[in-house]
């Protein structure tokens, strides 16, 4: 009989115990403050590159026409622009109609510095550090600007903890979820607010790496969709419209060389003409 | 003598041509041949119960084709991530997977598990399948079933290796499409996903089949030297 319960004991007991002890438990719906992890100043870490993308369009379900999607940028957020950082403050930066590289190189006890118009394909030399200092900075703010946009977006999934739809007008469905997976972790926010024939729907999506000890915020998703249904011509139409908002951060360890090959652009030397230059045997650059 | 035969076969009892239904008896259940058909229903439950029980699937993230976007950095960070038996069946718990969008970002996305109505389904075929096996041991009539029983459980197990395939399909990841922002339902890309068994889908399946196996083993040694359940009736 005590072998009968034994048995039983090891049926019942031993699915229980596997149960609790052989998954993983990384993702769960954020209930309290306590599941945002704490994440490091864009001051103590190494963003070597931050690239903002958005995009836009809409399209027609039910109708005989639609339209297409069309780049553009989005009214509550900056227009797409990308920053890049590296070693011995060589940069790129891309924002607008500024499209520039900044590129040193060292040559025994001289540094050449190249600032380069990706646009235009050409760009100077020249030995003054300080004519690159401009767009250096320019790299360095959007950077800054977009971490702190993204601690912003933090931030305000924090004000939702606690929250259920019916907390807020006209949302029917509320979900602030959460992974943390090794050394990557995600943060989920999903609304969906319906207002007579009009839905929208929005889905934010925070991603963060924990680099060299730091979780640092690295990939950045929002996504509003909305739909608005209506009649025409006795035949139910459903009209989308979406936007796209992405933020992609490079965090690294320490920043990496920019290798650029110069012999796709112009160069030419700043400050100076070509009667200035001469060859090292004498010979004017003006002269053949 | 010959007449003796026909005359012994004139006076067998009607109630011995008809086949009977369910005959429980104490002789039967000491025949090898029924201890192992009826150790297969055990087997089958306990199969069914380590399916809802063990990880049955694995997301992890692998460069196994040349068209992976994903970085293998980005693949190391994210530790294989095992879901258990009770989320794979009946959902309700969270779970993360990577979405790579059309502009590059790849953002970990958390979602809540569905019910997983086939690998359900599956399940409770094989308890099915259990009932039937007790059935079939203990009825002459149902003896042609045997077969069915087998392959059932074996279909069972397989189903159950088949596991990342179902939850894929009921919780609509993994299907990697246009990229098109105009196409609202594939904005995302899949590639670098990589959904496969966890340890729990093989040893379910192989339970299951090891059920089978006995079963068949016990109808094997039933049927040896012909049936003669009629004859300890």
């Amino acid at each position: 009989m005590r072998t009968y319960r034994k048995l039983a004991l090891v049926f019942v007991l031993a699915p229980a115990v596997l149960l609790t002890g052989c998954t993983n438990d990384f993702s769960k719906s954020v209930t309290s403050l306590d599941d945002f992890l704490t994440v490091a100043d864009a001051a103590n870490l190494n963003i070597q590159s931050s690239v903002v993308k958005t995009d836009s369009g809409s399209s027609s379900v039910g109708g005989a026409s639609s339209s297409t999607a069309a780049s553009s940028s989005i009214e509550e957020d900056r227009p797409a622009h990308g920053a890049y950082l590296y070693a011995n403050d060589n940069y790129s930066i891309s924002n607008g109609s500024i499209s520039y590289t900044g590129y040193s190189e060292v040559h025994g006890a001289e540094t050449d510095y190249f600032l380069i118009d990706l646009t235009k394909k050409s760009g100077f030399v020249t030995t003054d550090s300080s004519l690159l200092t401009t767009y250096l900075n320019a790299a360095k703010n959007l950077i800054v600007l977009d971490y702190a946009a993204l601690t912003s977006v933090y931030e305000d999934m924090k004000t939702y903890v606690g929250k259920t739809a019916a907390d807020y007008d006209k949302m029917t469905h509320l979900k602030l979820a959460y992974t943390v997976a090794g050394d990557a972790a995600g943060y989920n926010l999903s609304t969906i607010t319906v207002d007579g024939a009009i839905k929208v729907e929005t889905n934010v999506y925070l991603t963060l790496d924990n680099i060299g000890g730091n979780w640092a915020f690295t990939n950045y998703s929002k996504r509003i969709t909305t739909s608005e249904t209506y009649e025409k011509n006795g035949k139910i139409l459903t009209n989308y419209t979406y936007s796209v908002t992405e933020y992609m951060v490079t965090v690294v360890t320490a920043f990496s060389l920019l290798n650029l090959n110069l012999a796709n652009y112009s160069i030419y030397i700043q400050g100076k003409t070509p009667a200035d230059i001469t060859w090292t045997n004498g010979t004017p650059l003006t002269e053949k | 003598m010959e007449m003796r035969l026909v005359a012994a076969v004139d006076d067998a009892p009607e109630t011995e041509a008809k086949e009977q239904f369910l005959i429980i008896n104490k002789a039967a259940l000491k025949r090898p041949g029924v201890i192992l058909r009826l150790f297969s229903i055990v087997v089958c439950f306990l199969g069914s119960v380590l399916a809802a029980v063990l990880p049955m699937v694995t997301i992890e993230y692998a460069s196994y084709s040349s068209a992976t976007t994903f970085t293998d950095a980005r693949a190391v960070r994210f530790p294989a991530e095992m879901i258990s038996g009770w989320n794979n069946l009946f959902g309700g718990d969270y779970f993360g997977y990577y979405l790579k969008s059309k502009y590059g970002a790849e953002v970990l996305c958390t979602v809540k598990a569905n019910f997983n109505w086939v690998l359900f389904l599956f399940l409770i075929l094989a308890l099915v399948f259990a009932v039937l096996a007790f059935l079939v041991t203990f009825s002459k009539k149902m003896e042609k079933l045997s077969k069915l029983v087998i392959l059932g459980y074996i279909v069972c197990g397989i189903a159950c290796v088949c596991s990342p395939i179902w939850f894929m399909a009921v919780n609509n990841f993994g299907n990697t499409q246009a990229i098109a922002t105009t196409d609202l339902g594939h904005y995302y890309l899949f590639d670098s996903l990589y959904v496969h068994d966890a340890f729990g889908a093989v040893v379910s399946c192989l339970v299951l089949v090891g059920a089978g196996v006995v079963f068949a083993v016990g109808t094997a040694k039933e049927n040896a030297g012909g049936d003669n359940r009629n004859a300890e009736q």
